[in-house]
């Protein structure tokens, strides 16, 4: 049995593979990994605010971005947070100009160093998460799942100039470039 | 007040005695009333008081060194120069202002901030187009005739540093201090380590290195001390009260002024030779650094200057270890680098140089020289190019001093410059380029004679060399000597001198040397085994970065046999670690067996070369199998080894025995087999290909790489695919069906919120009347958003896509 690490994992799991790995999987997998996390630049940005409850019982933020989706109001009800982190990071460019060359090239590659990426920035978020050191904290909820429209992502850039400051950018579909960035919100308890 | 006359100059108290510069301006400005968010270069008009009045605060509280306020004054913040040198102008007189009401003796440093954007390639901003808010900048500071310096603080990229640094010295001659950010994982934002700041600073020539910003001084220390293990020139620090701590929704520093100072102490033992403070710091914090500093020695010692060169990322010393420079991102000899150069085919040589790395070199040397191509430009293409995927230092190599300049302008850190040499000529243009870009040059031992035969005639050039340099102010330490290999084959008697003049270099100079190897085996059989030899032997005269081909694993590896034996690997761990799983070959073992037929047994592929080649993921090996197969008819081809092959493939891949990328790959390669009979099948049986089918990313969603796979898969089983591409409104679609009349569509979406647009797209084909069946598939597909949507088939991956157009292939084909 070949051991992996929890980031190879996760890169298998992207792939959608169940089966067990051959050496030469592994190789092919390690190389593209490599490959990856040369050219990958990570960068976050975070932002705080507090909850607070209207006379109807909802929570909303003192800040141009609104949470008054049933998704947000659960999330941040289930772990009766009294904060919001609003937490936004990237892997930077060159991975996507790597991944647009490679699918010219060789698109077993592409798809191998795509589910790396998608590993990579998953796995890096959650580490700059940790860091945080957030408490009581609910899991990271991305814009364009539930009832939370694509188009918070618009608010979210205008309330955070900073995010440009780690070069990504929202187009008019609200897709941030590069392709491998993630918005995120965590509810937590500042009090913890 | 002293006069300016009567005033020294900043440049003789830097790295003499302590340099005190203010503390927080913008939270100080907010402490007073100004809205965060507010641009507050636009206080100097609108409060000019209020700026003066933080400043004095400052004189004080004992600053020597005032900040102007204009953080943020650049054109990307104040569109009009007019408006923005007005802002300046009257920021500098708000700080004269000060000194004139405190009475005290001051220096006014304009203050340069980060432009905010992203230099390329992580941002979008050109470097030149950075270079020139900055430089707007200074030729306004300079015009008023009343600063005595430049602080460029903040900075988180030290590639905008090196634009705002440049800035500086080519608009004025005033002294600069540059100062950074670091993260707190003890990098730059941007990755630069420590060692990395100084190396780049001091290589630009700035007066006084800095850091400030983002933390507290306690947290700064062990970051600090890190810079000051290296330089040589003195640093001043400026940090944060603390690190940001979020309270009842309010971002505070609650570092005070005690324990701030407490921690400015230990700085200064450290050897600081400067302090001041960042965000949240107050006068009150500036003051009860000065008292503690009553009490602490000024203990500035510049360290022993290094030889180092940096990369995005990287910093690489040349000296302790050998450095493995690698030769083959050079057109000379290599006919398919000349070709990529003269189609402008750039990326090939970023993979090549992607190889080289991998295989272990330290720093790549980077050469275009070709005839009929701008080399200036292609230089300086292909070293930003190389510069986003590759993070070691590059050697820029030319004859052309042009083209060295504009690559050294651009490159991002401290290069190599390959190179200068004992030409008058050369001497003039190229130390010019180092003096002003930093890094370090590599010298030849050649001149307007030649290249001298003995090794005393080479070393007197690399005397030549490195005196000449001490002319510009550039120490030894930035010089690598060169001292040229000849051919074994044509000058026998001279190779021993090359090696010689390796060792007299190292002794008597003390500085490091390095060799392009290749040259010595010309002309010689077994052209690898003279290269290995000479190599150690010039490592043993010294040598320490040999110029060589890194995927030459013998070569490498006797470098590393080297450092083993020189007792430069400590307990042999670099060896081991690479060598371990060494298969040494001994005599018996080498005498060549007879050929073994193919391994047999579980794993073992049984088929055709064609089908192990496709099986495989192949695609050299399965182009060469079919031009093999000229007796076998194109349609039995694909029939009996094509088909098959990928068969096994999808079985595997539905098995989970293989990755979808290895799925692909085979894919890939069938294509190409396919590629290579196309035409042949089309006029022995003239049957038709496959479909056609249409797919597309819908609107709104610009993810292909789903869709793309699906492309790959569909194409190598035969299918004509017509790709649409990404964010393809339903309009377009309905258009392409009407044009090409395909067997099928398929659609593709990522996100929840773009399969409206998968329905609506379906619709859109309905309501124009064409019955043509579409395939859905993507990440946030299932059967039952397939079926609300109105899609006639839900496929979970490529295989499935293959299936399914299989059966309208089938259809139609029925339907004849």
């Amino acid at each position: 049995m070949i051991e992996l690490s929890h980031l190879e994992q996760r890169a298998i799991r992207y792939l959608n593979y169940k089966g067990d790995v051959t050496e030469e999987q592994v190789e092919l997998l390690r190389n593209a990994m490599n490959d990856m996390k040369r050219v990958s630049r990570p960068q976050f940005v975070v932002r705080y605010l507090s909850l607070q409850e209207d006379n109807s019982g909802h929570l909303f933020v003192d800040a141009p971005v609104n949470i008054s989706f049933d998704s947000l109001q659960k999330l941040f009800r289930s772990k009766d947070s009294d904060s919001l982190c609003i937490l936004v990071s990237t892997l930077g460019p060159a991975v996507d100009k790597r991944t647009s060359l490679l699918a010219e090239r060789d698109a077993g590659k592409m798809v191998l160093f795509d589910a790396c990426a998608n590993a990579y920035i998953e796995e890096v978020t959650n580490d700059y998460q940790k860091k945080l050191n957030l408490g009581g904290e609910t899991f990271r909820f991305a814009p364009g799942y539930g009832d939370v429209p694509l188009s918070i992502q618009r608010e979210i850039f205008d309330f955070m100039p900073e995010i440009g400051r780690i070069g990504i950018e929202l187009d008019e579909s609200n897709l941030m470039h590069p392709f491998k960035s993630m918005t995120g919100f965590i509810g937590f308890k500042s009090g913890k | 007040m002293v006069s300016n006359m009567e005033k020294r100059k900043i440049r003789e108290l830097i790295g003499k005695e302590f340099i005190v510069f203010d503390g927080g301006f913008g939270s100080q400005l907010q402490a007073r009333g100004v809205k965060a968010g507010e641009n507050s270069a636009l206080i100097n008009i609108k409060n000019p008081e209020l700026v003066t009045a933080i400043h004095a605060d400052y004189l004080n509280a004992g600053s020597i060194c005032l900040t102007t306020n204009t953080f943020g004054a650049d054109s990307f913040h104040i569109e009009s120069e007019e408006e923005l040198g007005t802002i300046i102008s009257a920021a500098i007189d708000n700080a004269y202002k000060a000194i004139e009401q405190t009475g005290k003796d001051a220096y006014v440093f304009y203050d340069m901030a980060p432009t905010g954007k992203l230099l390329k390639p992580l941002g979008d901003l050109d470097f030149e187009d950075a270079y020139e808010v900055f430089a707007q900048q200074v030729r306004l500071a300079a015009a008023t005739n009343r600063i005595d310096g430049f602080i460029v603080e903040t900075f988180t990229d030290l590639y905008e540093m090196k634009a705002a640094i440049l800035a500086v010295k080519e608009n004025s001659d005033l002294p600069i201090i540059s100062s950074v950010t670091y993260s707190e994982n003890g990098n730059m934002l941007t990755g630069a380590s420590p060692v990395q700041v100084v190396t780049v600073l001091e290589g630009l020539g700035v007066d006084m290195m800095a850091v400030n910003c983002s933390l507290g001084p306690k947290e700064l220390l062990p970051i600090v001390q890190k810079m000051l293990d290296v330089a040589v020139l003195p640093i001043l620090v400026q940090p944060n009260a603390g690190l940001p701590v979020f309270e009842n929704g309010e971002t505070k520093f609650l570092v005070g002024p005690e324990e701030f100072s407490e921690y400015i102490g230990k700085l200064i033992d450290s050897g600081v030779a400067g302090f001041g403070g960042c965000c949240g710091t107050t006068p009150d914090h500036i003051k009860a650094s000065c008292d503690v500093a009553k009490d602490h020695a000024f203990a500035y010692a510049p360290k022993a200057q290094k030889t180092r060169v940096t990369g995005t990322t990287t910093c690489v010393e040349i000296g302790p270890r050998v450095m493995r420079c690698g030769e083959r991102l050079n057109p000379t000899g290599k006919k398919k680098m000349k070709l990529a150069l003269a189609e402008h085919r750039l990326y090939d040589i970023v993979d090549e140089g992607v190889a080289q790395v991998d295989a272990g070199a330290d720093v790549l040397d980077v050469n275009v020289g070709v005839p009929g191509i701008d080399e200036t430009g292609v230089m300086t293409e292909l070293v930003q190019l190389l510069q986003e995927v590759i993070d070691v230092p590059l050697q820029i190599d030319s004859t052309n001093f042009e083209t060295l300049e504009q690559a050294c302008r651009i490159y991002n850190g401290v290069p190599l410059i390959n190179s200068v040499n004992g030409k008058r000529e050369v001497m003039d243009a190229v130390f010019p380029i180092v003096k002003k870009y930093g890094g370090v040059v590599l010298g030849l031992c050649i001149d307007e004679d030649g290249i001298p035969p003995t090794a005393e005639e080479r070393f007197e050039i690399a005397m030549r060399i490195v005196n000449e340099a001490a002319k510009y102010g550039i120490p030894k330490e930035r010089i690598i000597i060169d001292s040229l290999v000849l051919t074994a084959s044509a000058q026998q008697k001279e190779v021993i001198e090359t090696a010689k003049c390796v060792g007299f270099v190292t002794e008597r100079l003390g500085i490091g040397t390095a060799l392009g190897l290749s040259n010595v085996s010309f002309g010689l059989p077994n052209r690898p085994l003279i290269n290995r030899t000479f190599l150690v032997m010039a490592l043993y005269a010294g040598l320490k970065m040999p110029i060589l081909n890194p995927l030459d694993k013998e070569l490498m590896g006797a470098i590393d046999a080297f450092e083993v034996l020189n007792n430069s690997d400590a307990n042999a761990e670099d060896y081991i670690s690479k060598h371990v799983n060494d298969v040494t070959t001994t005599a018996a073992a080498a005498t060549p067996a007879a050929p073994t037929s193919a391994p047999s047994g579980e794993g073992a592929l049984e088929g055709s070369d064609l089908f192990v080649a496709i099986v495989k993921g192949q695609k050299h090996n399965a182009v060469e199998a079919v031009k093999k197969m000229t007796d076998v008819a194109p349609l039995d081809i694909v029939s009996e080894h094509l088909i098959p092959a990928l068969d096994k493939v999808g079985q595997d891949y539905d098995k989970g025995k293989i990755f979808l990328p290895q799925l692909m790959t085979s894919a890939e390669t069938s294509k190409l087999v396919f590629d290579e009979i196309k035409d042949k099948l089309v006029s022995d049986d003239g049957s038709e290909k496959k479909g056609p089918i249409v797919i597309a990313t819908v609107e709104a969603d610009v993810h292909d790489i789903g869709k793309n796979i699906v492309k790959v898969v569909l194409q190598s089983y035969g299918f004509d695919v017509i790709d649409l591409g990404k964010d393809v409104k339903a309009d377009v679609i309905v258009e392409a069906v009407k044009e090409h009349k395909p067997i099928a569509v398929g659609l593709s979406a990522l996100m929840t919120t773009t399969v409206v647009f998968m329905e609506k797209t379906i619709k859109a084909l309905k309501e124009a009347g064409l019955n043509v069946p579409v395939f859905c598939g993507g990440a946030v597909l299932t059967q039952d958003v397939c079926d609300n949507i109105g899609g006639d088939y839900y496929t979970k991956d490529a295989m499935d896509s293959v299936r399914v157009c299989e059966k309208f292939q089938a259809e139609k084909n029925g339907d004849k």
